[in-house]
């Protein structure tokens, strides 16, 4: 099951333009900040917004074409959604909620019933089948929700920041329990996630948004490898600096600094330096390395045993360096530094 | 105490007081004034057993009538965008208002036998509104569907309607969705508003006695017979008062949890 999508949709000043392909099986990332137009895509792939213009297909099946004046009703498109906050249908039990689905598309009460009991056995909520939503934890309430969706063998699957209800203790066993789902799922699957561990642990790949359009699209591996936002940079913890390539050395947009590469480059490049490559010295470091700029200290993030140096100056660096070290070295906000990178450990690549 | 703790203005404790006498002493001189002795026999004569049985069977009717309206109209405003939609619901709360009486001679001026759509309903199908048991509904209708309506609006509005996204991505038509999502989610709102719209018809006098008259075991309903009786048989009128009073209290009890939640 194939989902091709070009989604077009324009509310007030805010346009979305978003081209998403998933095919059979795969999980499909949404990633962007808040507003960038991740919800609207969903209820736009659900039908419950209408394209102004673009297409969605699923396999050969035009679900919404503006131009061919075609667009199927919610209720016809074979695409289930999944809520956040999963809005079980407070007044039926977990059975009946998911048989709901069932009983919409035409089966009987009793072999509804049957389906949908075999689907929670199937979820482990057979004991809860007769329990009303209230009663359900938030994991249950979250399997209850996804056995409801896919109890009517939808072609797609939209999930809506599947696991951000949960708190952090439930979290882990649920997404163990949500991949194994999604395995499982032979449709495409799409999942908004404001959280880089879900989409690493779940999708395979990624379409990350900026304010209604695509900033990156490809395999979820290249987001650490190649982030192509600033936004996605910082929710890795990775440093991303934009500049013009000229053989080995790069001029910083913002700043207009020079950085010295390993590996000649040429035109627009966006530059990556992993924290833990960024070195911080109280004094100016003596002998070879010649990316090394003045610097003051901005703040520190305590991570584990690490600690992330916030500097500002010439080349906006986060530095990762060893709790030990920052004792040593009796680092302290607002202090000015020395920091360095060695040319091999910035890799750059076209923005 | 007020909540931060100062003692209340004694000019404003007074006020209040008599406006909270203004209720409560009408209600003790019904209650002094009922013959509790001949209570039974009162409720027991033809009249009262006559006006308390049409009473029943009219508003229950006009409360099967506002639901049946009122639902296609709440879910129609709440969910709905048209033209004129500000002006229809105006017109559906002017009975709110409206002093009955006016209601009446408005009904009247329909729906009489001179009136073109009166003289139609009974030179066709030989409908006579006026002077009827079946005006008396009409009446009651009139008066009570605006309260059914404003509860469900209200109630609709208010709804997570992601519920019925919920419901047509699952593959529910708008039918289905109604009846089985939609409408257990407002069962509240609309049994309140059913209880509501039922006192209210109840209690009708004014548009059911311009329009419908007042007739005996046709248009005769209770607050009829008590405005009636109150000249030749004060005591049987304050018998039926009471159990108007009665109905009223009950209907109080059975929406404490919408009004009185607060207290």
């Amino acid at each position: 099951m194939t989902l091709e999508a070009h989604i077009s949709v324009s509310r007030g000043d805010f346009h979305l333009d978003v081209r998403l392909e998933a095919s059979g099986g795969q999980v499909v990332a949404l990633l962007g900040p808040n507003g960038s137009g991740k919800s609207t895509t969903l209820s736009a792939l659900a039908g419950l917004v209408p394209l102004d213009a673009g297409r969605v297909s699923i396999q050969d099946r035009v679900i919404e074409d503006p131009e061919r004046r075609i667009s199927l009703t919610p209720e016809r498109r074979g695409v289930s959604l999944v809520f956040q906050d999963y809005l079980l249908f407070p007044h039926l039990s977990a059975l009946d909620n998911v048989a709901f689905g069932l009983r919409a598309r035409g089966h009987s009460r009793r072999e509804a019933r049957r389906q949908a009991a075999e689907w929670l056995d199937r979820f482990d909520l057979g004991p809860k089948e007769a329990e009303k939503p209230r009663r359900l934890s938030g994991g249950q309430a979250q399997r209850v929700a996804l056995a409801r969706a896919l109890a009517t063998e939808p072609d797609l699957l939209l999930l809506d920041e599947p696991l951000a209800a949960l708190d952090a203790g439930t979290r882990s066993v649920v997404r163990r329990d949500l991949r194994q789902i999604l395995d499982e799922f032979g449709g495409s699957t799409v999942m908004v996630t404001h959280d880089p561990v879900d989409a690493f642990a779940l999708a395979s790949q990624v379409v990350v948004l900026g304010d209604g359009a695509v900033t990156q699209a490809g395999p979820i591996i290249d987001l650490t490898v190649r982030p192509k936002s600033r936004y996605v940079a910082d929710l890795l913890g990775l440093n991303l600096l934009s500049g013009t390539a000229h053989g080995h050395s790069v001029a910083l947009d913002e700043t207009g600094a020079t950085i010295s590469l390993a590996e000649a480059a040429e035109g627009a490049v966006l530059a990556l330096v992993h924290p833990h490559a960024v070195a911080v010295y109280t004094t100016q470091p003596s002998g070879s390395p010649r990316n090394q700029w003045p610097a003051r200290i901005e703040s520190f993030d305590l991570l584990g045993d690490r600690v992330r140096v916030r500097t500002a100056g010439p080349v906006p660096l986060v530095g990762e360096i060893t709790a030990g070290a920052l004792a040593d070295l009796g680092l302290t906000e607002g202090q000015d530094v020395w920091i360095a990178v060695k040319a091999t450990e910035i890799s750059t690549y076209p923005r | 105490m007020t909540p931060s703790g100062r003692r209340p203005p004694l000019v404003v404790v007074i006020v209040a007081a008599s406006a909270v006498a203004l209720f409560a002493l009408p209600l003790a001189g019904l209650l002094q004034r009922a013959s509790w002795g001949t209570l039974p026999g009162d409720l027991s004569t033809p009249e009262a057993l006559s006006a308390l049985r049409l009473s029943v069977i009219c508003s229950l009717s006009a409360t099967g009538l506002s639901v049946m309206l009122g639902l296609p109209l709440a879910w129609t405003l709440a969910r709905v965008s048209f033209p004129g939609k500000a002006f229809i619901r105006a017109l559906v709360l002017l009975p709110l208002v409206l002093p009955p009486v006016v209601g009446g001679v408005a009904l009247l001026s329909a729906f009489s036998k001179q009136s073109s759509v009166g003289s139609l309903l009974f030179d066709r199908f030989g409908i006579q509104l006026t002077f009827s048991t079946a005006g008396t509904v009409l009446a009651e209708t009139f008066v009570a569907l605006p309260f059914f309506v404003i509860t469900v609006e209200a109630a609709l509005r208010s709804m997570d309607t992601r519920f019925e996204d919920v419901a047509a991505t699952l593959g529910a038509g708008s039918w289905r969705t109604f009846f089985r999502v939609t409408l257990p989610l407002v069962m509240p709102a609309v049994a309140a508003g059913a209880v509501l719209s039922w006192a209210r018809a109840l209690g009708e006098f004014g548009a059911t006695i311009t329009f419908a008259g007042n007739i005996e075991g046709k248009t005769q309903t209770l607050p009829l017979t008590v405005y009636l009786l109150m000249d030749n048989r004060p005591d049987t009128a304050a018998a039926l008062s009471l159990v108007l009073l009665a109905v009223s209290l009950a209907v109080l009890v059975a929406l404490r949890d919408r009004w009185l939640r607060r207290a």
